[in-house]
């Protein structure tokens, strides 16, 4: 019996890590969805979130390069960030939080 | 997937895990623990190869030949067999990786927190690249802590070339394992215990910032891992002891900089231990002396200075001497002990009548979270910035051993007995 209840339990880890493994590599983080906005030139983000948050993913997205960016003090309608020499604007576009 | 890479990377981590093992069995030292204690030498281990690569340029496939071949004379010259294995199918301990699995997943995020990809993930992108790692000391992003060790990050980055590509699986496994050993650690204790067990584990589940703080993939639990390690083997004291309590701290010193501060305590402690015998201090000195040079020239040769150090100058004198510093670090710390740790409060109250023993490993918490709070008097950023953003991942650092050593002062077998005798007393019938 308890090794019918074992092998049950080890079954739903196993089957638990797999799903989990390819939920990992297939859901959008904040830093997926920062990607996908790059590759298209705009961003959603939430009203309150931290500028430097995303400069911070920005320059995680790029790593091993090194980015530069320009953060306006007040709420952006673009951030500004360099790689190899070259400017790039994102658009920003917020949204309210729910 | 490199597929080269791949069979010398099992290799390599298999044969110092057979070392390693057999090392261990040799006292008849516990399953669970030896497996454990194995596999994250063995891990570390294979960081260090990585990082080494990095650092003098060598491909990884190159180093590891060199570790692999190593260890195989190392093997056939102490005439290692494979020693003998078997699994723990043993419901509670089963449930356990359930519970640890289900806990962790929850609380994830896809890259970690704030920290981890502004650090810790970040360093590991940068050390995937062995051609332009030296970017991380770039002056503009000096924000992600340049200075910190690298052993984290090169564990990824190792497993990272091995696959060929980079992905948030392996930082989240790491992270995911190192939290399932700490958890088997603890339940390892008192496993023969089940109503303990159920009290321990459920206080463990329970505490908001333990899981939280884990499944952020930072340094704080690896180091907090290492940390129980040590105090496992001093408490349990195997053959070899000292030696590997030497090579732990070693591992210590290159996950965090707060390791250092744990090395240099666990060198004071194994001075007084030993009634002042320099041998067991030295043992300790020379088995963490590979991973102290590696950490001494990459801080020498290429990290920037640390921001705490650097940022001394004579307002230091006037932050030892402002007493409100202090009372602001014993109110966040009381704060963080009620809001955050409450969980060991409980089993403190609990346990308190089945205390047996003050050991002498008390001291070394006490004296790490004293040079902690040290750190906080004399830090030269916003003291409640700083309080607010690390009390609760030092403490932590400091949470899961300070649970071990609390188990071990007492009367277990009483304290459960009393625990079942409240179970019938509750449900009317004796459990089976």
């Amino acid at each position: 019996m308890s090794k019918r209840i074992n092998l049950f339990i080890w079954s739903s880890i196993i089957v638990l890590l797999l799903f989990w493994g390819y939920h990992l590599e297939k859901s959008d983080s904040e830093i997926d969805r920062l990607k996908l906005a790059i590759e298209s030139g705009s961003a959603l983000i939430q009203e309150d979130t931290n500028r430097i948050k995303i400069y911070y993913q920005l320059q995680f997205l790029f790593a091993p390069k090194i980015i530069a960016v320009k953060l306006p003090q007040e709420k952006p309608t673009e951030i500004h960030y360099k790689t190899d020499s070259i400017w790039h604007i994102l658009q920003i576009k917020t949204v309210s939080q729910k | 997937m490199n597929i080269a890479l791949l069979i010398l990377t099992i290799m390599s981590c298999g044969l110092s895990f057979i070392w390693i093992k057999e090392k261990l069995q040799n006292n008849q030292y516990d399953l669970l623990q030896t497996n454990i204690f194995g596999t994250i030498l063995t891990l570390s281990l294979y960081g260090t190869t990585y990082l080494l690569s990095t650092f003098t340029g060598l491909g990884t496939w190159i180093v590891l030949s060199i570790l692999v071949f190593v260890w195989t004379v190392i093997n056939i010259k102490y005439q290692v067999k494979l020693p003998k294995t078997s699994w723990y199918f043993e419901t509670r301990w089963s449930l356990l990786l359930l519970a640890s699995v289900l806990t962790f997943i929850f609380q994830h995020q896809k890259w970690g927190g704030w920290d981890a990809y502004s650090i810790w993930n970040m360093h590991a992108k940068f050390m995937f690249d062995q051609e332009n790692w030296q970017n991380m000391f770039n002056s503009t992003i000096e924000w992600t802590h340049p200075d910190y060790p690298l052993l984290l990050p090169s564990i990824i980055a190792a497993f990272w070339k091995t696959m060929g590509h980079i992905t948030p699986v392996i930082p989240a496994s790491f992270a995911l394992f190192v939290y399932i050993c700490i958890n088997s650690l603890i339940y390892n204790k008192i496993k023969k215990l089940p109503y303990i067990s159920i009290l321990v584990l459920t206080t463990l589940f329970l505490g908001y910032d333990y899981g939280n703080i884990a499944s952020s993939e930072y340094a704080d639990s690896f180091i907090a891992l290492v940390f129980l390690i040590v105090i496992i083997l001093f408490l349990e004291k195997p053959k070899h002891y000292l030696i590997l309590a030497g090579l732990f701290c070693g591992i210590a010193l290159s996950i965090k900089n707060e390791g250092f501060v744990i090395y240099i305590v666990i060198l004071i402690f194994t001075f007084f231990k030993a009634k002042y015998h320099t041998k067991s201090v030295l043992t300790v000195g020379l088995a963490s002396l590979p991973f102290l040079l590696i950490l001494l020239s990459f801080k020498w040769f290429l990290a920037p200075a640390n921001d705490i150090v650097s940022g001394q100058s004579i307002t230091t004198l006037e932050s030892i001497l402002s007493p409100m510093r202090y009372f602001h670090i014993i109110r966040f710390g009381l704060e963080t002990l009620f809001t955050k740790y409450y969980m060991l409060l409980i089993i403190v109250i609990l346990s308190y009548k089945y205390w047996t023993a003050w050991h002498a490993e008390y001291w070394v918490i006490i004296m790490i979270l004293m040079a902690y709070l040290a750190v906080y008097v004399i830090t030269p950023k916003d003291l409640i910035w700083h309080l607010s953003t690390s009390m609760k991942r030092l403490f932590h650092h400091l949470y899961p051993a300070l649970l071990y050593l609390i188990l071990s002062s007492t009367d277990l077998k009483k304290w459960d007995e009393s625990l079942e005798t409240f179970y019938y007393k509750l449900f009317g019938r004796k459990s089976s």
